[in-house]
C-alpha cells in the first residue's frame, strides 16, 4: 500500500512564503489526522502522505483557503486507508454500517479541541461507561488502577471497557 | 485459546495511551468502531497537538523540492543496478589482488533471504577491512546492503527501510540504522526492528552472505 510508483510532474522551487503557507496547513492536517489515529507516530506517517500528494498544489503557493479543501478530501482518503489496511478490510466495507463517531466520513464542522470532544463524548455516557473511560483516558489509569478504584476485577474492567467504547462509537464525532 | 475480544481491544487502548501506533489483526474488524473511538479518545490526551520539529523540517524539505532521498523501490533498484560494482561495492578488493567480477557459478538461494532474480556470488569486501559493528554500505548488482562484522560472521541488511523505501543512516552513536522518514523507525544492525512507536515495523530485508578465503560475498545480481 506504501508504494507509489507514479510520476508526478513537480513546478520549479517553490517561494518561502509557498512553503510557509504549505507548512500552516500541514499543521492542521496534521491535528486533523492525530484527533483521528490517537498516536503521533501514526499521525507523522499520514501527515507526509498527504503532503506527498499534495505536493504539486502546495507548491504553487495556491491560497490558504484553496487548498484546504483539497487536503482535507486528501487526508480523509488516506485515514480510510489507513484504517482499512489496519483491519483488513476494503475501504468500503470499513465503513459500512458505522456511524459518523469515528470521523473519517466527512462532517460540516469540526472542532479542533480534542481534549473538549474526549470530554463530550464521555459525558453523553451512562456513568458507569463513563467513568470506566474517564480514569483510563483522561487520567491515564491502567486497568488494575481502575478496577481498584471502581472496587471490581480488571477482568469486568475490561469488558466494562470493551462496552463503553461501542456506547461511545454511537455519539457524533462532533455534535 | 483464542484471546477475548476485550483482551484484544485492551491491548489496542495499552498502544494508544503509551503513544505508540496500536498493533490491530484483522480479527479485531468487528470492533473496529470501538477502536476507532479509542483512538479519538487518546487524542484527547493532547488537547492541541503540533507537528514536532522534525516533521516540520521534513516537510519543508519537501515541499521546498529538497528531499532527495525517498525513492521508490522500483527506483532504488535502478539505480543502484547501473553502478559499477567496484566504485562503491568493493572494499579493498584490489589490496589482496581480488578482481570483481561475475562469480562463475549461479548460487542456490538460501532459505529466508530475498531472491532478486538470477543471481550470483559479488565480492563486496575483504573480511580484515570490516570492523566490527561499524557498518559499511554496499552495492552487488541490484541489491544495496548495510554489512556488518560480527566476529567472524558478516551479515547484510536492506538499505532501505521495511516500512517506507527510505535510505537508512547508520547512527554511530546508537549504533543503529535510523529512517529519516519517521521520527523514531530504527533498526539494529541485523535488520531487528527497534521501534517502541512502531511495534508493527518489519524486519529489514537480508541478503545472504558468504566469506572464503577473507572475501565477504554478497548474493547479488
Amino acid at each position: 500500500m506504501e508504494k507509489e510508483d507514479r510520476v508526478v510532474e513537480l513546478p520549479a522551487a517553490p517561494s518561502k512564503d509557498a512553503v510557509e503557507t504549505a507548512l500552516g496547513e500541514l499543521d492542521v492536517v496534521f491535528a486533523f489526522v492525530f484527533n483521528r489515529v490517537g498516536n503521533r507516530p501514526d499521525a507523522e506517517d499520514l501527515t507526509q502522505q498527504v503532503a506527498m500528494k499534495a505536493i504539486p498544489r502546495l507548491r504553487q503557493g495556491a491560497s490558504a483557503i484553496s487548498i484546504r479543501a483539497y487536503l482535507f478530501a486528501t487526508a480523509r482518503s488516506v485515514l480510510a486507508s489507513f484504517w482499512a489496511a489496519k483491519f483488513g478490510l476494503a475501504e468500503e466495507e470499513l465503513l459500512e454500517g458505522m456511524g459518523a463517531a469515528t470521523g473519517v466520513a466527512p462532517a460540516a464542522t469540526e472542532s479542533t479541541d480534542a481534549a473538549a470532544r474526549a470530554t463530550r463524548i464521555l459525558a453523553a455516557l451512562p456513568d458507569n461507561y463513563r467513568r470506566v473511560l474517564e480514569l483510563r483516558f483522561l487520567r491515564g489509569y491502567s486497568i488494575k488502577e481502575v478496577a481498584t478504584e471502581l472496587r471490581a476485577t480488571p477482568g469486568s474492567i475490561k469488558v466494562m471497557q470493551l462496552r463503553a467504547l461501542r456506547a461511545a462509537a454511537r455519539i457524533p464525532f462532533d455534535a | 485459546m483464542p484471546e477475548d475480544m476485550e483482551e484484544r481491544v485492551n491491548r489496542v487502548v495499552e498502544d494508544l495511551l503509551r503513544g505508540r501506533s496500536p498493533r490491530i489483526r484483522a480479527r479485531d474488524a468487528a470492533e473496529r468502531e470501538a477502536i476507532m473511538t479509542a483512538a479519538i479518545l487518546a487524542a484527547g490526551q493532547d488537547a492541541h497537538p503540533r507537528m514536532s520539529p522534525e516533521l516540520r523540517r521534513r516537510l519543508a524539505a519537501l515541499v521546498a523540492g529538497d528531499e532527495p532521498r525517498r525513492v521508490d523501490r522500483r527506483t532504488a533498484l535502478a539505480a543502484v543496478a547501473g553502478l559499477a560494482v567496484g566504485a562503491l561495492g568493493v572494499v579493498g578488493l584490489d589490496r589482496l589482488g581480488v578482481k570483481p567480477g561475475p562469480s562463475p557459478a549461479l548460487a542456490p538461494v538460501p532459505a529466508g533471504v530475498v531472491k532478486a532474480g538470477p543471481v550470483r556470488w559479488v565480492p563486496v569486501a575483504a573480511l580484515a577491512d570490516l570492523r566490527e559493528g561499524e557498518p559499511v554500505r554496499i552495492v552487488a548488482g541490484k541489491v544495496s546492503a548495510w554489512l556488518t562484522r560480527r566476529g567472524e560472521t558478516v551479515t547484510a541488511v536492506s538499505t532501505l527501510c521495511s516500512h517506507w523505501p527510505c535510505v537508512l543512516d547508520f547512527q554511530a552513536q546508537a549504533s543503529t540504522l535510523k529512517c529519516p522518514c519517521h521520527t523514531g523507525a530504527s533498526f539494529a544492525l541485523d535488520g531487528a526492528p527497534l521501534s517502541d512507536a512502531y511495534p508493527e515495523l518489519k524486519p529489514l530485508d537480508r541478503y545472504a552472505v558468504r566469506v572464503e578465503n577473507g572475501i565477504v560475498m554478497v548474493l547479488g545480481t
